[in-house]
């Protein structure tokens, strides 16, 4: 069933032959994209693009717009920078303790070594990124609750303030 | 060794099956699970910040849970359909490179590869007719270029999804929700003020409220004050 929306969807694609420095740059993105740098570029992209929507969303009253624009970009800035920090701590972690064969110096080296794993393949590497991954979620589980929600609070509070302090300034300069 | 640890070694043989030659799925459930997660505890700081108005969190709240919800569906929606068309244009050679053209080449005068048919999977091709050294090359380069696809193609897909299409959808579905609070609001005062403006009336009894009104509004009838 998805396979066949997927499919038909890929009937619309034009066909394509990539060149050897093409195909080298696809497998450098492979290689050195994982979910903390994936993380950063959607948080990038998101700091430039969600403020001006929620400002420019006329469905609502000015104040809530700049409540609401300020708070998304407070969000987004803390968002990005636990979920990078953590999620990178967390596939390092895994990679520091899933060793093998002469790396292993104590038995905590290989705790998350799968046994069936004899040498290093990209399967592997695939295997340790993915698994720190989640070990991230889990543990952005408590951040979310314990750092990004307080201090977006107090990020929100500050930005909005540096706003009506403004909009205060332009009104009394016109006045 | 402990049945514990011997539980471990297993699930870790299956993760590595799992996360090892599909992680797209599982940065995908990640993805997710954060999403969701990160949508309650701003809805729960948004609730508790006394310096927003009442009449904003009726924006703010909604707009954050729909947020979240929005975000799931869409990580699991585009970013996952995205992925697998990257999967499929490589599998069926929709999608090829110099490299894996010249391995095609290697491969037995009687295979026939269709490049870019919906039935063509050049990985069971190359598992099933080509040599163990040609086989080897092919998947070293088809692997790589792949999951590099993949994720270019996911990527593409959750800054797509994320950060365009979900704002504009839970900015316009709050906005609905914050009207019809409003409207709601409005009525319910509309109605507490239409009560209080009228005096109790007792059966029968002389209406001291409407004698005055008639005095002040119509002031040519007999009724004087």
């Amino acid at each position: 069933m998805a396979f066949n929306v997927v499919d038909r969807i890929i009937r619309y694609i034009p066909a394509h032959n990539f060149s050897k420095d093409q195909e080298r740059i696809i497998e450098w993105c492979g290689d050195h994209i994982r979910s903390p740098e994936q993380r950063l570029l959607l948080g990038a992209t998101a700091l430039v693009i969600q403020p001006a929507i929620d400002l420019n969303n006329k469905k609502v009253d000015e104040d809530t717009r700049k409540v609401s624009c300020a708070r998304t970009a407070a969000k987004i800035i803390i968002g990005t920078i636990t979920g990078f920090t953590v999620r990178d701590l967390c596939i390092k972690l895994v990679e520091s303790k899933s060793k093998f064969g002469t790396e292993v110096n104590k038995a905590i080296d290989r705790f998350f070594t799968p046994s069936c794993v004899t040498k290093h393949t990209g399967a592997f590497r695939h295997y340790k990124n993915a698994l720190g991954t989640l070990l991230g979620v889990a543990v952005m589980l408590i951040t979310n609750f314990a750092i990004d929600a307080p201090v977006t609070q107090i990020l929100t509070n500050y930005f909005n303030k540096k706003m009506n302090n403004k909009a205060k300034e332009a009104s009394n300069d016109k006045t | 060794m402990t049945k514990l640890s011997l539980h471990w070694e297993k699930l870790k043989n299956i993760m590595f099956d799992t996360l090892g030659h599909n992680p797209g799925q599982a940065v995908m459930v990640a993805t997710a699970l954060s999403m969701a997660s990160s949508s309650v505890a701003q809805s729960i700081a948004i609730a508790c910040n006394k310096k927003i108005s009442d009449h904003q969190k009726k924006f703010l709240i909604p707009q954050e849970l729909l947020d979240g919800i929005i975000n799931v569906a869409a990580s699991i929606l585009i970013i996952g359909t995205m992925g697998k068309c990257a999967t499929r244009l490589v599998e069926t050679g929709k999608w090829s490179t110099d490299s894996i053209r010249a391995l095609i080449a290697k491969l037995p005068k009687s295979v026939q590869v269709k490049m870019g048919d919906s039935g063509t999977n050049l990985a069971d091709i190359f598992c099933d007719h080509a040599a163990p050294e040609v086989k080897k090359e092919f998947y070293t380069v088809y692997d790589n270029f792949k999951f590099g696809a993949q994720i270019i193609a996911t990527t593409i897909g959750s800054v797509l999804a994320l950060s365009v299409a979900a704002p504009f959808i839970r900015n316009y579905a709050a906005a609905e929700y914050q009207k019809a609070h409003l409207k709601k609001q409005q009525d319910n005062s509309q109605s507490v003020a239409t009560v209080s403006a009228t005096p109790i009336q007792k059966p029968n009894a002389a209406n001291y409220h409407n004698y005055t009104m008639t005095a002040i509004t119509n002031p040519t009838s007999s009724l004087k004050i």
